[in-house]
């Protein structure tokens, strides 16, 4: 109970360095089931979303090539007895009403009203960027309260500077989770029913990932905290697909080797050690206090403050 | 003491944080004793471990064995999440000291560590899609 609830806060502290309020957020990968609501289709907002979404896409439960295989609607063929294979007939509730123009099952199911995949997309950002904006304001307004002296300062500056950060971060979430799940309608438009059937959803999320290059000079923060999840999650797949075996104690092992680089960046280079937080551990672990060795500009306006 | 991970956590922690204070202690001091003159036959005996023992980084790396008391606390998914962020963070600080040293003078403009996240999000949504169970959401 403890450590999961520990390991839960360890995976949403928010991290507030000392010369930007850059700040980790997005504690859950809400993204997917939050694009899927925002589609706008109210069908979606039933609870059994995730088991119509992993039927379609799981090889356990179902055959994979049924989400790409064409579709054929109930309103145009009344007569046809069973346009939709057996196992994945339950999202017949989202289907028999779907567009009739639509030409593939995956396309259905994602947007039903509409036949157009481009509209679709399009419309998703027109959904999902006031959306977040709206989110990301009073997130970054709120974490840049504490510097309030800034403001009164020059006002215009910094709140230029807050509004970019603001239109950075929202394009970069839509536009990750928007191209992620386009890339769905994309890639059965453009390749074959049977080339890279499992493959191309990696492909569609790296480019997703692409729109990281808007953040790129003041997300690295965010970058790392979304890579630790990855690896994250990567190690257990690995185990569940025997990729490699779950060793005993390798975590710590490679906590230790961690902590030898992290001594050793440390005493070689302390202004390599960003984190002023981390300095005064490593301060603590060496026996010299809560001290940070290293003087930097925040350190010596606090200490003259 | 095996049944409640809440004080073996506990343990866990403190006694990182007390081994790492002695073996660092234990190492510089060995390290200046060593450098004394009177040692000079102890060195001149036994180069290569005197030369170990001798280095500047000698009692960072050996106060780091203290981390394997992170083995008293259970293998869940604390003990991964927690290796995992010191993993990322001691190549994240890495990376900045290699920077600082030149080694990525000549990279183009577009280097960066957003470089990461196509196939982090890649990952991520193909796990989203299959793996759902592995995915802590």
């Amino acid at each position: 109970m403890c450590s999961s609830r520990v390991a839960s806060y360890c995976l949403n502290i928010p991290l507030i360095t000392s010369k930007d309020d850059q700040l980790i957020i997005l504690p859950t990968w809400i993204g997917p089931l939050a694009m899927v609501s925002l589609m706008g289709s109210p069908k979606y907002q039933g609870s059994n979303t995730r088991e119509i979404i992993s039927c379609l896409w799981s090889p356990l439960d179902c055959e994979l090539t049924f989400s790409f295989s064409p579709f054929v609607s109930p309103i145009l063929f009344p007569s046809a007895s069973q346009t939709l294979a057996l196992s994945v007939s339950h999202v017949s509730a989202i289907t028999s009403s779907a567009h009739p123009s639509i030409r593939a099952l995956s396309c259905a199911l994602l947007h039903p009203n509409e036949p157009s995949c481009m509209r679709t997309y399009i419309t998703f950002f027109l959904n999902a960027v006031p959306t977040f904006a709206k989110f990301f304001t009073v997130m970054f307004g709120l974490f840049s309260l504490p510097r309030y002296k800034l403001f009164f300062n020059d006002p215009v500056k910094e709140i230029d500077r807050l509004a970019k950060q603001v239109l950075r971060m929202t394009m970069f979430i839509s536009g990750a989770l928007g191209t992620s799940w386009g890339s769905i309608c994309l890639f059965q438009y453009l390749l074959p029913r049977t080339f890279m059937p499992t493959k191309r959803w990696f492909w569609g999320g790296f480019l997703g990932g692409i729109w990281g290059f808007l953040e790129r000079k003041t997300g690295r923060d965010h970058f790392l905290y979304m890579t630790r999840i990855s690896i994250d999650s990567l190690w257990k797949v690995g185990v569940k697909r025997r990729w490699w075996r779950s060793g005993k104690n390798g975590d710590v092992w490679v906590f230790v080797m961690s902590l030898m680089l992290l001594n050793a960046v440390y005493e070689l280079n302390p202004s390599a050690v960003t984190s002023s937080a981390v300095r005064k551990t490593l301060g603590m672990l060496r026996g010299e206090g809560w001290v940070d060795r290293v003087k930097t500009v925040d350190n010596e306006i606090d200490d003259e403050a | 003491m095996k049944k409640s991970p809440n004080l073996r956590l506990s343990v866990s922690i403190s006694l990182v944080l007390l081994l790492h204070r002695v073996l660092h202690r234990f190492f510089t001091r060995l390290r200046a004793n060593l450098l004394t003159k009177d040692a000079a036959p102890f060195r001149r005996r036994n180069p290569r471990i005197s030369r170990a023992l001798t280095a500047r980084l000698a009692p960072a790396v050996g106060a780091s064995l203290a981390g394997f008391a992170l083995g008293v606390y259970p293998g869940d998914q604390l003990r991964l999440t927690v290796a995992i962020y010191l993993a990322t963070r001691a190549a994240e600080f890495a990376y900045n000291a290699l920077e600082d040293d030149g080694w990525f003078k000549n990279r183009p403009w577009w280097f960066g560590s957003w470089m990461l996240m196509p196939p982090v999000l890649g990952q991520l949504f193909h796990a989203f899609l299959y793996d759902r169970d592995c995915l802590q959401v």
